[in-house]
């Protein structure tokens, strides 16, 4: 095992966590910003959305499954989404 | 040709792949269990706004950062772990695993110190109508501060989740120790690591539903 | 050649310290086993819970006028909650899964396991203690709330031991419910992995038999439904022994949100429920019909598409809580969905079922007394879908009537029916055709005039859970109808358990290796099965219901099992 392909295969690991915390500092500074409440949030969860998904293909190695993986774990992200919309056209619509 | 009876496990195949197929699934549940808090804290949000955002101001933002980051570290030494064992270098996985279960514990220390603070200054347990037991009561502690409802829900919604989280934290670290023991075995090699492969998902399992926690609790005040 | 995989799965076969008696069983990782030690442990607690379903139609006979009491008014709660808990949770939930579908799916599928034996046997052990747990709560404790557990009460009620002072069942029994839920996501994952990586050579998804397509579809909803209620259980544990209020108003929260957090799995859990029991019928009917199950295809894929819909539904169970009415509507228009895929299954049963040369063996009785009874359970949950008509049907018996015709006319009764098909296979044993029948006839005639007056009762506005009624000849006369059917159906239960009973224990063996003439794959090997249950490598070349090829295979001798007659 040469120390090049050492470092090859610790390149991509290295260059996505400093993408990660370049993305957590971002999100830090930009939740200075006063750009209201909804949009504070949707600033927030993107990049949240944006780091879970750099650690779900890279860290966990969904780049190397096979097709069904992913599948699988868009359905599970695809549930929990429809279970938030749906409660929230209960309480969007509370009092009208 | 009377043989030995053997348990059935032995006509077994280890199917890798599947094992981790299942692994994932299991990962699902965990993800949906967060995602009913996640739930709980969005409704609750929406409805009581300016309280979870005062509340909010009265988390630090810096730690909260610090340990986003000691987190998103320990992801990476687990990487790392994984990807030395891959190529016959247990000596280097044994101790990027070292460094993940020490970034672990920095973790549950820094919060740890976090929850004291917040239990110093009353923030849990406390009720709206005065109806409480535990350090932070009015009953007990006359000169506390009561707290609005909203308020209340936010840290109760806070304690539970960061709990859990925490709770996660700490098996995941115990179950790296016995990774280690057995990567110092040798029962986990260059040709046998997926136990270290599935312990590796869990822990950035965790990663993940911390990288929704944080900006949710401190960075939205 | 005898070897170890050769000998039938019932005889003593590990070499292991566990190979003597009962341990054997209770230790063994053995599919087959694990399915007849839930089905064991599951009719059981539904003999039970059975006994206080008639308890509860006896106190019905009389009217509150009349003096008599069977249960008194403050134990009426303890004993319906009592009842539905261990319907519901112990019985009907794991269900076919837990039974037919650990016996069954790897044997339909060409496998010589499920993919994890080890983590079958834990689910097989969390359910139990979760049920031991669950039923020493309540009977300790006489919690009231309602298998629903709905805040705020459940929140702030407080039990009272039988031996005297405080006992929190409550508290029992949601962390036993919770314990109860990892044994079925465990089941779902196990049977999930299996079904995409075990099936034998050939075997592609679309040769699978319906049972495991049904199966496949209710696992999916374990693994995604099951965490959101367990977290919320967990949180009223908590609320009721710490000062937070999520879902209690006094204390700013919303006991609505709960409701929401509990439907989103309990009303997909009806699916787990119900889809199986599909599955079962669905290969019950092509066996007893000689036939081709009718779309074959468009059967799979409602199973599926049941379980999609069913998750965007939950909240029509909460019309009248002061959701809003958005939600609503919403809800109400979605929920009309779930019957396309439902009526396309039953329609498919009929044409499978139409110039067929039917055989009426037990299994099918049961099949077409789940098709009548399903057919009105699921059209009068139609009724309730409907925003105006549920404002006045919502908690009346009506209610009782609808989920006891789909969870019993339809689930159990496709359950009994499965059992019924699979009992020789199974343990190598015959039980009396006279008795199975009169079991069927008794449970069908008793479960539908035990249920229809209560739909009328219910439209005529009869409260649910209300121990007592007012005394009048509308509510008198359906009320003792229907308690006369709870009678009849109780001689029908009582006549099941001894038909089975009987087989079991005296029953004429049998070896014959598929008795109903099946074409499909579980049905090829030995009876009872071997270890592993099957002697080669099996390879699937035709459709798991083209009875033409079957019945060449079988004349030629070319059939996967013809080696083992």
């Amino acid at each position: 095992m040469t120390t090049q392909e050492q470092s090859q295969s610790a390149r991509t690991p290295i260059i996505v966590f400093s993408a990660l915390i370049f993305l957590t500092i971002t999100t830090v500074l930009l939740s200075g910003l006063d750009v209201g409440d909804t949009g504070a949030i949707i600033v927030a969860m993107s990049i949240a959305t944006i780091k879970a998904l750099l650690v779900l293909t890279f860290f966990m190695h969904l780049n190397h499954e096979p097709l069904i993986f992913k599948l699988f774990v868009a359905l599970a992200f695809v549930t929990l989404l429809t279970l938030f919309l749906l409660t929230f056209s209960d309480y969007s619509f509370r009092g009208m | 040709m009377s043989e030995q009876a053997l348990p059935i496990e032995a006509f077994h195949h280890h199917d890798e792949e599947g094992t981790r197929l299942g692994f994932w699934l299991f990962l699902f549940t965990e993800l949906l269990l967060f995602g009913a808090f996640f739930i709980i804290y969005s409704v609750y949000r929406s409805s009581y706004l300016g309280d979870f955002k005062l509340a909010a101001e009265s988390l630090n933002t810096t730690i909260g950062t610090v340990n986003t980051i000691i987190l998103l570290s320990s992801s990476l030494t687990m990487v790392l772990s994984l990807d030395a064992i891959k190529r016959g270098a247990s000596g280097l996985s044994k101790t990027f695993l070292l460094f993940t279960i020490a970034l672990g514990t920095a973790f549950l220390v820094i919060k740890g110190f976090e929850w004291a603070a917040k239990f110093d200054h009353h923030l849990f347990l406390q009720t709206s109508n005065g109806i409480a037991a535990g350090k932070g009561s009015p009953l007990l502690n006359p000169g506390a501060e009561m707290l609005p409802p909203g308020q209340v829900l936010f840290f109760g919604l806070y304690f539970i989740m960061t709990g859990i989280h925490a709770l996660h934290i700490i098996i995941g670290a115990v179950w790296m120790l016995i990774v280690y023991a057995w990567t110092a075995r040798g029962s986990i090699n260059k040709d046998n690591y997926g136990v270290l492969e599935r312990c590796g998902l869990y822990w950035h399992l965790v990663d993940v539903i911390w990288i929704f926690l944080f900006p949710l609790y401190y960075l939205v005040a | 050649m005898e070897t170890a995989g050769s000998q039938s799965y019932l005889s003593t076969h590990t070499s292991s310290r566990w190979n003597r008696g009962l341990l054997s069983w209770f230790m063994s990782t053995d599919h087959k086993r694990i399915g007849i030690m839930y089905g064991f442990t599951m009719f059981s607690f539904f003999g039970l819970a059975v006994c206080l379903g008639l308890l509860i139609k006896l106190q019905k006979l009389f009217p509150g006028s009349s003096g008599w009491e069977i249960i008194p008014p403050e134990m009426y709660g303890a004993t319906f909650t009592l009842h539905a808990v261990i319907m519901i949770f112990l019985f009907i939930i794991p269900g076919a899964p837990a039974v037919l579908g650990n016996f069954m799916l790897p044997l339909q599928i060409g496998a010589k396991d499920v993919a994890f034996p080890r983590v079958n046997l834990l689910s097989f052990w969390l359910y139990c203690f979760g049920a031991i747990m669950a039923v020493v709560g309540i009977l300790l404790g006489a919690a009231d709330t309602g298998w629903t557990f709905t805040p705020p009460y459940s929140i702030n009620t407080r039990s009272i031991s039988i031996f005297g002072g405080d006992f929190d069942s409550i508290s029992w029994m949601l962390t036993a419910v919770f314990i109860l839920g990892w044994g079925t996501i465990l089941t779902g994952i196990n049977f999930i992995v299996t079904i995409h990586r075990m099936r034998a050579k050939g075997m592609t998804l679309f040769r699978m038999p319906l049972f495991t397509w049904s199966i496949y579809a209710a696992s999916w909803i374990q693994v995604l439904a099951t965490p959101v209620v367990g977290i919320s259980l967990i949180m009223i544990v908590l609320e009721r022994v710490m000062p937070i209020g999520f879902f209690d108003p006094t204390k700013g929260g919303d006991p609505i949100l709960f409701q929401h957090l509990f439907w989103i799995y309990s009303h997909p859990a009806v699916y787990v429920m119900i889809l199986p029991s599909m599955g079962l019928v669905s290969e019950i009917i092509p066996t007893n019909s000689q036939k081709p199950i009718f779309g074959y295809k468009s059967i799979a894929i409602a199973s599926c598409s049941i379980a999609g819909v069913g998750y965007l539904i939950w909240a029509h169970h909460m019309f009248t809580t002061g959701m809003s009415d958005t939600a609503s509507i919403i809800f109400s228009f979605l929920t009309f969905f779930v019957a396309i895929p439902t009526a396309i299954k039953v329609f498919n049963w009929l044409a499978t079922l139409y110039k067929a040369s039917i055989t009426l063996t037990p299994g099918m009785l049961f099949a077409l007394g789940f098709i009548f009874n399903f057919s009105i359970g699921g059209l009068t949950g139609m009724f309730l879908g409907s925003l105006s008509t549920d404002i006045h049907l919502h908690d009346t018996d009506f209610i009782v009537a609808h989920f006891h015709y789909t969870m019993f006319g339809g689930a159990a009764f496709g359950l009994i029916g499965g059992i019924y098909h699979y009992f020789p296979k199974m343990f190598g044993k015959m039980y009396s055709m006279k008795w199975a029948k009169a079991s069927f006839a008794f449970m069908f005639v008793g479960f539908n005039s035990l249920f229809i007056p209560m739909f009328v009762l219910g439209f005529y506005g009869m409260p649910r859970r209300y121990q007592t009624y007012p005394d009048m000849p509308i509510f008198n006369h359906f009320q003792m109808a229907s308690t006369i059917g709870s009678w009849i159906l109780g001689i029908g239960v009582v006549l099941l358990l001894t038909t089975w009973i009987r087989a079991l224990l005296s029953g004429e063996k049998t070896s014959e290796m598929n008795p109903w003439n099946s074409s499909t794959l579980e049905w090829q090997t030995a009876t009872p099965p071997t270890l592993y249950n099957f002697e080669e490598e099996v390879e699937i070349t035709r459709h798991p219901y083209d009875y033409e090829t079957f019945r060449e295979e079988v004349k030629k001798g070319t059939s996967i099992g013809a080696t083992n007659e």
